[in-house]
């Protein structure tokens, strides 16, 4: 964007407020759009030359979308609509669709999901997943089929007709195996657009993630549970390492799956201690009893399409997949299919057994395998960043993985913790500290006599809340004694 | 009474049975002890605020209907103390309160204090010819009750915190109305590294001049980008439009702004050519000539000024 000149900024500086400060109720309606016409100009006029305003204004509307006005007691209404409509819009003031046009962008990117899964099945329509599927063609259809979808996880009649559905598709599975590759994506097609929309939600649309990854699930979670199991044997073994420390962080991190039934929740405990402590998963699941082992395949399942994926990728869409799944699926697999799948599973050189609670969760499991920036060291470890460079937090036990927003303009490349403070710095010499665990989190622009830190920061390290350095560029090392206040560079 | 007849003035043309009760019956007013009359009253004074007086039955209706009228019954039901709507408003505002405190004061004590003190401000801890005094009082309805809060929290923030130069950011953008931060900076650059030429006065007419010609959501545009620092995102919050409408505006407006300056310097008289260069000249030079100019009355060339700005310096320290 071409810049104003320096001496054109100074003169915008030096203009004087001419008309008096905005009262906090017309300040509000002008940032809500409520004002009428000749009003918003005023407001705009004094904006452009009070800055104390423009703060105020900025501090009052600042994450903003995480606040959506919540009908509490049934505000909303006519009210509000009627005065969109009847009053002309002022100049800059279009509605903002953000949480609207992401929406409707995951929407598409599951409809795409959806019907390239319809397709890959070459004409064996699955009867209940795709009438399912295509039903659902708005965001809110899909948001019911995906609640009903969960909600049906226990009951039976569901479950057999998944079975049934599940079934049907084995004679598919075959078709499958020829996608898969070492290391390398064996995932469907259609998960493969599936990373960019996670993590590129705004910050408020974190429930609404959930709801788009359910979708994917409920097409993709059959085919993942019946991949392969002979998958490529070698790729398995290439990553057993990672999936080994994959599954060690998520246990130490989430503990016990939430499951409905408490024998499953019980037996996931232990299996992927004994999956971990052994490297040996066919032990593993051999010595766990049925209930374990059908949970286990419920996440196996999602699993084992997941162990040749170094990708973040396929990765995503798996763990996606095991997400749900991991009420409907093992609800189902439990009451229909436990003896056939035991056999699967063990015949299978590994299992993955994550089972994650969320499909964020899981797809941040998947980041972190997959080579996601993990914090350095630091057991069952809260912070990491997304592929797209948006920082995520999982504050573990029982609560669920969020995108944590910061500012929505920086692509991060790495984040740290330290008791409760939190530094991510991203491109640009972009450092941000948060002094208590990420709720708040405050600019810091390390510099010194030569200038600012503008490149890369790659790599944030800190011995505690005081004395860090970050590695930036090319073997740039700023480092801090004060928490970031001040700042020298190596 | 009177007053009542009088307020009820401001509804000539809406009958009884008109909109007024039409707007009444949607909202929770009886629930909070608020009879047809009260509401109405309320109603007009809020018409009589912002509408001009006189204004068509029609636009008055309009404009009640955009107004948050639940949520105006609700504030004004607590400034008249019902119990029920206190009740109600706790339940809903309370902890939200605190959390958008939070957000914007971005640390645990100095949030709560802040919320506190709106609390009590809301509650109506002080009193005024014995009636209690409550801010929501002020609160009109025409935006929503949850912004309003976040807009009172803001300017209480504000109006401590910054007055008292405590800078939440360790980001070296200072806000723009205080000059003395960075004026220190440009004076240790300016005996560093002299410009070689003054700048043309010319030039700063010219940008004012440009500068004045620009709609104010222009100006406002830029300030917040320029001065203030702000990021694309920010700014299209504090609009509510969308990110990429700002980006947009913004490029086409630093583009026109650019060629403005240049017509306009054209028109003083410089050359096409010089008019070119000054927008690309080093920017530190011009800004801190600029600015140590704006600041005394005398504009004397620059060299000269440095000497002065030093004899100055000198008698001053020999007066002390």
């Amino acid at each position: 964007m071409p810049d104003i000149p320096k001496f054109a900024v100074d003169r915008l500086r030096d203009r004087k407020a001419a008309s008096a400060h905005p009262e906090a109720d017309v300040l509000n309606a002008f940032s809500e759009n409520a004002l009428r016409e000749s009003e918003h100009a005023q407001v705009f006029a004094h904006l452009s030359e009070c800055a104390e305003c423009r703060d105020v204004l900025a501090l009052a509307t600042q994450g903003k979308e995480e606040q959506v006005l919540e009908p509490d007691l049934a505000f909303v209404g006519r009210d509000v609509m009627v005065a969109a409509s009847a009053r002309p819009v002022p100049m800059l003031a279009q509605p903002r669709f953000r949480w609207a046009t992401l929406r409707w962008g995951a929407a598409a990117a599951c409809a795409v999901v959806v019907s390239a899964a319809v397709l890959m099945y070459r004409g064996s329509e699955p009867a209940g997943l795709k009438r399912v599927a295509s039903d659902a063609q708005t965001p809110q259809d899909r948001e019911m089929v995906a609640d009903r979808l969960r909600a049906q996880g226990g009951s039976k009649e569901s479950a057999s007709r998944e079975a049934l559905d599940l079934r049907e598709r084995q004679p598919q599975v075959e078709s499958l195996k020829e996608n898969s590759r070492i290391g390398g994506s064996f995932v469907m097609p259609q998960v493969a657009t599936r990373p960019p929309d996670l993590p590129v939600a705004s910050p408020g649309s974190k429930q609404y993630l959930k709801k788009s990854d359910s979708m994917a699930q409920a097409s993709g979670t059959a085919t993942h549970r019946d991949s392969a199991y002979a998958d490529n044997d070698k790729a398995k073994r290439l990553d057993e390492p990672r999936l080994r420390e994959r599954v060690a962080a998520y246990e130490a991190q989430n503990g016990a799956l939430k499951n409905e039934t408490a024998t499953g929740q019980t037996e996931n405990r232990t299996v992927p201690a004994t999956v971990t402590a052994d490297g040996k998963d066919q032990t593993g699941v051999r010595t766990a009893d049925k209930a374990a082992a059908t949970a286990v395949a419920g996440g196996a399942g999602a699993g084992a399409g997941n162990a040749p994926v170094a990708a973040p990728g396929p990765s995503d869409a798996v763990a996606s997949a095991a997400a749900p799944a991991e009420q409907k699926a093992q609800a189902v697999l439990q009451k229909t299919a436990p003896a056939k799948l035991n056999d699967e599973v063990q015949s299978s050189s590994e299992q993955v057994v994550v089972a994650p609670k969320s499909a964020l969760a899981s797809a941040r499991a998947e980041n972190q395998a997959a080579g996601g920036l993990l914090v350095r060291g630091r057991q069952g470890a809260e912070w990491s960043v997304t592929p797209v460079g948006k920082i995520e937090h999982s504050p573990g036990a029982g609560e669920p993985t969020e995108i944590v927003p910061i500012d929505p303009n920086v692509e991060f490349l790495t984040v740290t913790a330290v008791g409760t403070s939190v530094w991510a710095g991203g491109k640009g010499g972009v450092l941000y500290n948060s002094p208590d665990s990420g709720a708040r989190w405050i600019r810091v622009v390390p510099q010194d006599e030569k200038g600012r830190l503008s490149s890369d920061v790659r790599q944030i390290e800190f011995d505690d809340n005081q004395h860090g350095q970050i590695v930036a560029g090319k073997n740039e090392v700023w480092s801090t004694a004060d928490g970031g206040k001040s700042w020298k560079r190596k | 009474m009177a007053e009542a007849a009088q307020t009820a003035g401001a509804f000539e043309g809406l009958p009884e049975t008109g909109p007024g009760a039409a707007f009444y019956a949607r909202t929770r007013a009886s629930r909070y002890g608020l009879s047809l009359a009260d509401f109405e009253q309320i109603l007009a004074s809020v018409t009589g605020k912002y509408l001009p007086a006189g204004c068509a039955a029609e636009e008055t209706r309009q404009f009640c209907a955009s107004l948050h009228l639940d949520e105006l019954v609700l504030a004004r039901a607590c400034v008249a103390a019902n119990e029920k709507a206190w009740e109600d408003f706790l339940t809903a505002y309370r902890e939200k309160l605190y959390d958008m405190a939070l957000r914007i004061a971005r640390e645990q004590s100095a949030a709560r204090d802040l919320a506190d003190s709106i609390y009590a401000e809301l509650y109506g801890l002080s009193e005024r010819d014995g009636v209690r005094v409550s801010k929501l009082a002020s609160y009109t309805g025409r935006g929503s009750l949850e912004g309003w809060l976040r807009t009172v929290l803001a300017q209480e923030y504000v109006n401590r915190y910054r007055k008292n130069k405590r800078f939440v950011s360790l980001d070296e953008a200072t806000e723009g109305d205080d000059g003395e931060e960075r004026r220190s900076v440009p004076e240790l650059r300016a005996r560093e590294d002299a410009p070689a030429t003054a700048p043309d006065p010319r030039i700063a007419t010219a940008t004012d001049e440009a500068l004045a010609r620009l709609p104010s959501e222009e100006r406002f545009i830029l300030a917040a980008y320029y001065l203030d620092r702000r990021t694309l995102a920010q700014i299209a919050e504090m609009l509510n439009v969308h990110e990429s409408t700002i980006s947009r505006k913004l490029e086409k407006l630093t583009k026109t702004l650019r060629k403005q300056i240049v017509g306009h310097m054209t028109q003083l008289g410089m050359s096409r050519r010089q008019a070119e260069e000054a927008m690309g000249v080093d920017v530190r030079d011009l800004e801190i000539d600029m600015r140590i100019r704006l600041q005394d009355s005398d504009g004397s060339a620059f060299p000269k000024r440095k000497a002065n700005s030093t004899n100055a310096e000198g008698r001053k320290q020999n007066d002390e």
